[in-house]
């Protein structure tokens, strides 16, 4: 049996990692995504380049799938009550 | 899972040894070939085709490993419980409060839905349909577009007039077209653009009027 974790041990959540899962788990070329993220009076920008010819699927059809991708961010961010912004560059 | 390796004189040869030995399909895998074969040149020097043939996870190991890490990004430990059905994968979430499931007007499921999808797409070059539910969300939310729906066909019939309903999305309208339609008295229509369509129910002239 492998040594997992306890369930307690569960990592906090990481807006800034989720994106960059999130942006990686929908492009065509995860190697090209790179995020950065800075904070200042509790507001967490996360600014997310990708390879330029891939810049609108990430943002999706009016916006859909960067929609999707600031409602999860939010959630993430939500207990520090933080509020997010995501930006996607190419 | 790291597959299995297998040697053959030619990579056709060693990979159909690998699938023999797995007991999979030629679309089931992914072969990664380890070393190219050389023939023996004089006798000497000659070596044999290595492949690693990999088992390709099916797309309910996909979505259900993709939306663990994403909410385990999240702070929660979910258990995702996967449904193959003909027109996609239905997902279900527990272990999470389902507030942090669902979201405000159920806007969690609508984004792991969309990501989701998209990630398939991606991974396996094809669209695959994605329902997400969590505590019986989806059936409830259903269950509110129906009444609504037949209280307004009744509203139409009773009035004589054409009753417009709220802007929905595709799958809404669906329902709600859905569940009109096999009411003799009324017909329903959609109509407007992107985030103004909505559907519309209007009597039938021939209707009996309701007493």
């Amino acid at each position: 049996m492998p040594a997992g974790r306890p369930e307690a041990a569960m990592a906090p959540a990481d807006p800034r990692r989720l994106v960059e899962f999130l942006v990686r788990g929908v492009v065509e070329r995860p190697e090209a995504v790179s995020v950065r993220a800075s904070e200042r009076d509790r507001l967490l920008v996360v600014e997310v380049r990708v390879a330029p010819d891939e810049v609108g699927k990430v943002i999706g059809r009016r916006g859909r799938v960067v929609g999707a991708i600031r409602t999860l961010a939010k959630a993430a961010a939500a207990p520090g009550r933080r509020r997010v912004m995501v930006e996607i560059l190419g | 899972m790291n597959g299995v390796e297998a040697s053959g004189r030619s990579v056709e040869e060693a990979v159909q040894r690998a699938l023999a030995e797995m007991g999979a399909a030629r679309d089931d895998v992914d072969v990664e070939v380890l070393q190219d074969p050389r023939p023996a040149l004089l006798g000497f020097g000659g070596r044999e085709a290595r492949v690693r043939v990999t088992r390709r996870p099916s797309p309910a190991d996909v979505a259900a490993a993709f939306v663990a890490q994403v909410f385990e990004l999240m702070g929660h430990r979910v258990e995702v419980e996967v449904a193959e059905r003909d027109e996609g994968l239905s997902l279900t979430l527990a272990g999470a409060p389902v507030r942090a499931l669902v979201g405000r007007g159920g806007e969690m499921l609508d984004a792991i839905e969309v990501l989701t999808a998209l990630h398939l797409q991606r991974r396996l070059g094809r669209r695959v349909q994605v329902a997400v539910d969590a505590a019986g969300y989806r059936a409830q939310q259903e269950k509110t577009l129906v009444d609504a729906a037949r209280e307004a066909a009744d509203r139409a019939v009773r009035e004589g007039t054409a009753v417009a309903l709220d802007p929905m999305d595709p799958k809404q309208r669906r329902v709600v077209h859905l569940a009109l339609r096999d009411d003799p008295r009324v017909t329903t229509a959609s109509e407007g653009e992107d985030e103004h369509r909505h559907v519309v129910i209007i009597p039938r002239e021939d209707a009996p009027a309701r007493t």
